[in-house]
């Protein structure tokens, strides 16, 4: 992975010391409450419901081990012994007190870690596909673009006070794992005819309370035009991007009002302009970067092994588990693992101080020391050999983390809500809990296939409920919980926004009617058909008369 | 409220705000003028002043002002609000797109946090908030020593 240079080192060490000085100023009354909520924010920290809630950078989702055990230690010390992974591929703690935070960023600037511009109305840490450099489906290695990326949007002096939080996310493969179209920029690695690789630029996509698909601005970007073009697009939003509304603030209000072929115009003016600055980037600062990687060596291994096979045959839990949570890797004999961190009775994408040490451990063992965090909260051991993938399950199994589920009904995405967030209007744990525990049977859960749930505790959309299969939305109706049911979205490469079933439903009824809606599919679908096809097939009518059959 | 130079020194200010009506103009001013009546009584203000400055707000076009831009000593770029970035992008485009080499202020809601960004961005003079300590404010422009961006600055030495 990403090793840091002296100069990166540097500056996360003293955006350390300046957020240290701006925390006691602060403290101390001599920092304005809204200047230095503005200041904070741009360094991951909120005040939520509870307690302040600090949002820890994994940048593209890559980790390594050294800094797995750091973040075991700061839930350890200075929260609950937990932490959370966010779709945004980050690490959250929810109790930290406002004094503690600098000590904690002193902690992760030790490992090449921090909490810059992981909120704010800034360009916020870019995430990318967690199954970057490992998946055989991949054009070119993402990483180093989001890298190039993360230094030029760092403390970026022009765009570090925009109209609203600014998103990208970058894919290398041929299937979106990152969701690149409801981000403010998505950015697809590809080639062009002869060969050269580019990039096509998706601007404008969000979630939140208006949801949009983002729309295409350049179908192919040549590589040494990256971040200028990128500058011209930062460029036009910041100038003209609303202020007056943070509800209509984010690109996506701009580029809808406009029109994408004005914007798109906008920002080519502006990209003639700069197209041939410093920006552009030369091969040997691209090489550079990716020397700085360090990409892995992989052993040359057979491509099938008998004992493996054998372990497949006679053990039918590992079995399962190997179909479910494991996926093909680009090098003959290793596999991609997946730890599920949506386990009975675990909020999704929580983990433990103790389970964070003991992957820590697993990657050392088993994947060269890295690992990965996703989009849909769990966490990727990208490299393990398949001779090696059943001491890794049981290993797994003693952490309470491999249950087989991933991509299933109980492989939810899920956002903190009422639990913890001062945003929310209702709970969404609870919910996700009530949900897991219907479907807890690995047989039914094998039945319905592949089918993703996703819970929003409000219209900010965390959870991006407007992309499950089945999204869940909650409102409050007079101090009661109650969810607004989507169906038919979707985060895949061909993304779709879920249109409203019906009335909201109060909390006591909400699993029933998920559950309703599953056995409803069941029931409807030809052989083998995905969830997505037969509601295509048969449109919404069938399930909305099952859901609200007793109204 | 103090002026700070980018050479982080405390200057006097010697001009006077005409864009408010309480001031009159005379030969020996050292005229702050607003967009509009730039536009609409430039010969006669540059005729009768003796240094001409604007004062933009975040929603002017930088581009108003590019036929006047040889006349003018200073450009005031506005931080009604500190979150409010757009002034940012109006500096490095007065800087980086029309070569502007006159002295642009920050004026308003200027934070010390922000300083070293305003610089960066092609600020030359920063009108300090009130609520901002001088003494402590010309030390944060060396808060973070290294920065990945390409710097006017240095460059330019603005």
């Amino acid at each position: 992975m990403y090793a840091y240079s002296q100069i990166d080192q540097q500056l996360v060490d003293e955006r350390v010391d300046q957020f240290r000085d701006q925390t006691a100023r602060f403290l101390a009354g001599k920092l304005d409450e809204e200047v230095f909520k503005q200041l904070r924010l741009r360094n991951g920290l909120y005040v939520q419901r509870h307690a302040p809630m600090l949002r820890v950078a994994v940048p593209y989702g890559v980790l390594n081990s050294i800094q797995m055990r750091t973040l075991a230690d700061i839930a350890r010390t200075y929260d609950k012994g937990y932490a959370h992974v966010t779709t945004r591929q980050n690490f959250q703690f929810n109790w930290p007190t406002i004094e503690s935070v600098p000590d904690i960023l002193a902690e992760l600037a030790k490992v090449q870690m921090h909490a810059i511009q992981t909120s704010g109305n800034c360009i916020r840490n870019v995430t990318s596909d967690p199954l970057a450099g490992a998946s055989a489906d991949e054009v070119e290695d993402p990483r180093v673009w989001c890298e190039i990326i993360r230094q030029w949007s760092t403390l970026h002096p022009e765009f570090s006070y925009l109209p609203r939080k600014f998103k990208f996310a970058v894919t290398g493969a041929t299937e979106d794992r990152v969701a690149v179209q409801v981000h403010d920029i998505g950015l697809q690695v590809l080639r062009n005819d002869v060969g050269e690789v580019g990039f096509k630029v998706y601007v404008g996509g969000g979630m939140g309370r208006t949801p949009v698909i983002g729309k295409v601005i350049k179908e192919f970007l040549p590589r040494t035009d990256f971040l200028s073009y990128l500058d011209a697009i930062l460029r036009v939003y910041n100038l003209y991007g609303r202020r007056d509304n943070i509800y209509k603030a984010r690109i996506k209000i701009l580029v809808n009002a406009i029109g994408i072929d004005k914007f798109r115009n906008m920002v080519e003016e502006e990209w003639a302009q700069v197209r041939d600055s410093e920006l552009k980037l030369s091969d040997s600062r691209i090489e550079a970067v990716t020397d700085a990687f360090n990409f892995l060596q992989y052993k040359t291994l057979p491509a099938t092994d008998k004992e493996h096979e054998q372990q497949l045959l006679s053990n039918p839990i590992f079995s399962s588990w190997y179909r479910q949570n494991t996926r093909a890797h680009k090098k003959n004999g290793y596999r991609i693992v997946y730890v599920s961190l949506k386990g009975h009775g675990q909020a999704p994408g929580d983990v433990t101080d103790l389970q964070m040490d003991g992957i820590a451990d697993l990657a050392d063992q088993y994947s060269m020391g890295e690992i990965r965090t996703t989009y849909s909260q769990n966490m990727v051991l990208a490299h393990v050999e398949q001779t090696q993938l059943y001491g890794l399950w049981r290993a797994l199994n003693k952490l309470k983390l491999a249950v087989p589920n991933i991509d299933t009904v109980t492989d939810l995405i899920c956002c903190p809500g009422f639990d913890f967030c001062g945003l929310a209007n209702a709970t969404s744990i609870d919910v996700s809990e009530d949900i897991m525990a219907r479907f807890e049977k690995l047989d039914r859960l094998y039945d319905v296939g592949e089918l993703n749930i996703k819970i929003s505790g409000c219209m900010n959309a965390c959870g991006h409920h407007h992309v499950g299969h089945i999204g869940l939305l909650g409102v409050d109706k007079k101090g009661e919980d109650w969810y607004q049911i989507t169906l038919g979205g979707s985060a895949t490469n061909h993304t779709a926004l879920g249109k409203v079933l019906g009335p909201s439903i109060v909390k006591s009824k909400i699993g029933d009617a998920v559950e309703t809606i599953i056995e409803t599919y069941l029931q409807l679908r030809d052989p083998n058909e995905h969830f997505l096809k037969t509601l295509a097939r048969v449109g919404r009518a069938p399930f909305k008369a099952q859901v609200y059959a007793d109204n | 409220m103090p002026i700070i130079n980018n050479h982080h020194q405390v200057i006097d200010d010697d001009w006077v705000d005409f864009s408010l009506e309480s001031n009159s103009l005379d030969s020996s001013s050292k005229a702050i003028v607003s967009l509009d009546q730039l536009k609409n009584e430039f010969e006669e203000l540059k005729n009768t002043s003796q240094a001409l400055a604007v004062k933009l707000s975040e929603t002017d076009s930088v581009d108003d002002i590019l036929p006047f831009l040889n006349d003018l000593q200073m450009v005031i770029l506005q931080f009604k609000v500190f979150a409010d970035g757009r002034a940012f992008s109006q500096s490095k485009l007065l800087r980086d797109r029309y070569s502007y080499q006159g002295q642009i202020r920050a004026v308003g809601d200027v934070i010390r946090d922000q300083l070293s960004f305003m610089q960066r961005c092609g600020f030359s003079q920063f009108q300090l908030s009130e609520t901002e300590d001088v003494n402590q404010a010309i030390h944060a422009f060396s808060d973070i020593s290294n920065t990945y961006q390409s710097e006017l600055v240095k460059a330019n030495n603005y």
